[in-house]
């Protein structure tokens, strides 16, 4: 597989207290990640690192890099193109219908009427908004919100040239069981099946155990853990993060559980 | 009504074509009532012809030489200075409401139209006489972007704008405003005194071609700009890091929209005084009606914003005939109970 994200030295601070200090993490094409830790761990910190929202300690070096060329040396369509990010909320307070919501995607695309409004109606499609389309944003539900946003960020990767990379703060925090559920399933097609790297900010372990190939486990704004989500989520660890002991078992499809 | 209020469309159909449509047929109708109005009278067809007749050099209105002075000298560029005023007022409350995420953002509320008055007094008494055709619309904008840093520094925060902050900058500045031109009004001597006043009361009367030629140039300039950034500031009602993460330099984007903003409001406000909720009124009447997107809000909120303040001119001249009254006393009495049910709608998500 290739690397597509590279973090090297990324330390950030906001005058003297220091919030991340990540030495060396990678994410392949084609990796589902959970990026988990405790509230105040970083998580947020670190996306805004990858986005390059947040400027790392030494700015001439260049801890992170994508597609082998550093996040601060692409230019913002390109990088739009190919990275994308799905916010916890937003605040979006104009009466936008949701189509137009979703449209928005499009602008740093270059997409004929027709391409756009198959991107759209695609996007919608896979994300369950379709029913809502005509509807006003402003007047919908959290969640349905954040499935418009997700339909939204689809359609601004829809024409990456390289493998683009998604980040979701969330995604799931304000949908029901079962569209949680359809979310995560989709993040993993999209990855498994298409070769998109998807990040996923989750705080329930064992969804990330059940879709995710990687986990990245954040402790006072250091990587504590890496790797497969059985491994890295020992009893000892969850404890020592959150404070709480689970059980770990196994169900009878070979599936670990935590309780 | 809720839906008139609280800003939401009043249907997800898009009626940009006949809404456009009806704007300009209102347009024209506007301008044509406005050349035959006044305290001479005269037939509609009559000052259409006149025009006519200037321009192509024919006699078909059969007007006399004092009548033809009347509309062309007088009623002609005033005509076209509130279409103009109108237009930019309109499109500079919309980008503001844009850049502000906030829906109540109007150049008159919030205090940068004083800024603007301000500057423009600054020029018209301390500075001199012959240099004020450049010194007052220069200053009036220096005025005018100094308060759009200042208000939006205030009021800005996480999701958009704080309304209350905005709302008491605006209180704030157009105290101190009044206080400063107050200050003016009594060291100025006799002639500036008279030109501050004139100027002060907000009036399309004095017309002069230097004011149609500035405010025709900016006009243009600034829709060129607005529409071409359209889409941007689309992206931005979304929020600065999602606008961000759709390839929008914002930092840019947003210094770029203050200064044209503060360059549209402080030409307005310097050749026609303070004429307030234009800004406010308009893109709202708008956004109802065609939805947010400012590729189409700008261009239809340019339009119904010419048509109000003529039909607000129209009302200012001719209400108390032979007498005028001050156009921004017509627009405030319209705009300002329009704001307070606005307010009233939203005062509950305010505080």
């Amino acid at each position: 597989m290739s690397e597509i994200l590279t973090i090297k030295g990324l330390s950030v601070s906001v005058g003297s207290k220091e919030l991340l200090n990540i030495e060396q993490l990678t994410a392949s094409a084609g990796e589902f990640i959970a990026l988990l830790g405790a509230n105040g761990a970083g998580k947020t910190t670190l996306f805004k690192s990858i986005t390059g929202e947040m400027r790392a300690d030494v700015q001439n070096s260049e801890p992170v890099s994508f597609h082998r060329k550093g996040i601060n040396q692409w230019s913002s369509i390109e990088l739009a193109r190919h990275m994308a990010v799905l916010p916890q909320a937003s605040q979006l307070t104009f009466p936008f219908t949701v189509k137009e919501v979703v449209a928005l995607g499009l602008i740093p695309l270059s997409a004929s009427k027709q391409e756009g409004i198959r991107l759209i109606e695609d996007a919608m499609l896979k994300t369950d908004t379709t029913q809502f389309s005509e509807r006003i944003y402003t007047q919908l539900s959290g969640g349905e919100r954040q499935r418009v946003h997700l339909a939204r960020v689809l359609v601004q990767l829809s024409q990456a040239e390289e493998k683009p990379l998604l980040l979701l703060d969330e995604p799931t925090s304000a949908q029901d069981l079962g569209q949680q559920h359809q979310i995560l399933k989709l993040a993993q097609t999209l990855c498994h099946e298409k070769g998109w790297t998807v990040i996923a900010i989750l705080h329930d372990l064992n969804q990330a155990i059940r879709y995710c190939d990687q986990v990245w486990l954040l402790e006072q704004g250091r990587l504590m853990s890496e790797g497969a989500p059985e491994a890295v989520l020992t009893e000892d660890r969850i404890d020592q993060v959150w404070g709480y002991r689970p059980s770990i078992l196994r169900s009878a499809t070979g599936q670990t559980v935590l309780t | 009504m809720k839906s008139f209020i609280n800003g939401n469309r009043l249907s997800i159909e898009s009626f940009t074509p006949q809404v456009l449509l009806l704007l300009i047929v209102v347009l024209m109708v506007l301008v044509a009532w406005s050349l035959a109005s006044g305290p001479i009278e005269l037939s509609l067809i009559q000052s259409l012809f006149s025009v006519w007749d200037r321009v192509w050099g024919s006699d078909l209105s059969s007007l006399q030489q004092f009548e033809q002075v009347v509309v062309w000298d007088l009623r002609l560029p005033r005509t076209i200075l509130a279409l103009m005023v109108g237009a930019l007022l309109a499109q500079c409350g919309a980008v503001m409401q844009g850049i502000f995420r906030n829906p109540l953002a109007d150049p008159g509320i919030i205090g940068v139209a004083s800024g603007a008055a301000l500057g423009a007094a600054i020029a018209i008494v301390v500075l001199p006489v012959s240099i004020q055709w450049f010194t007052v619309p220069v200053s009036s904008f220096v005025g005018g972007l100094i308060t759009t840093w200042l208000v939006y520094g205030l009021a800005k925060n996480e999701s958009g704008t704080s309304v209350v902050i905005l709302l008491l900058a605006g209180v704030a500045i157009s105290a101190f405003g009044g206080a400063i031109i107050g200050f003016l009004t009594y060291i100025a001597d006799d002639q500036s005194l008279r030109d501050l006043s004139l100027w002060q009361m907000g009036s399309l009367a004095s017309a002069s071609g230097w004011d149609l030629l500035l405010s025709g140039v900016i006009l243009l300039t600034v829709m060129v700009l607005f529409q071409k950034q359209a889409q941007a500031l689309n992206a931005l009602l979304l929020g600065e890091s999602e606008a961000r993460h759709l390839g929008i330099e914002v930092e840019k984007l947003k210094q770029r929209f203050i200064i044209i903003t503060a360059v549209g409001v402080g030409i307005a406000v310097s050749v026609s005084g303070v004429i307030g909720f234009v800004g406010l009124v308009v893109p709202h009447l708008v956004r109802m009606l065609v939805g947010p997107d400012h590729r189409v809000l700008l261009p239809l909120s340019a339009l119904l914003g010419a048509a109000l303040l003529l039909l607000a001119d129209l009302g200012a001249r001719t209400w108390m005939s032979p007498a005028e009254m001050p156009v921004g006393l017509v627009t405030a009495g319209l705009g300002a109970p329009f704001f307070m049910a606005l307010l009233f709608q939203r005062r509950k998500s305010l505080i």
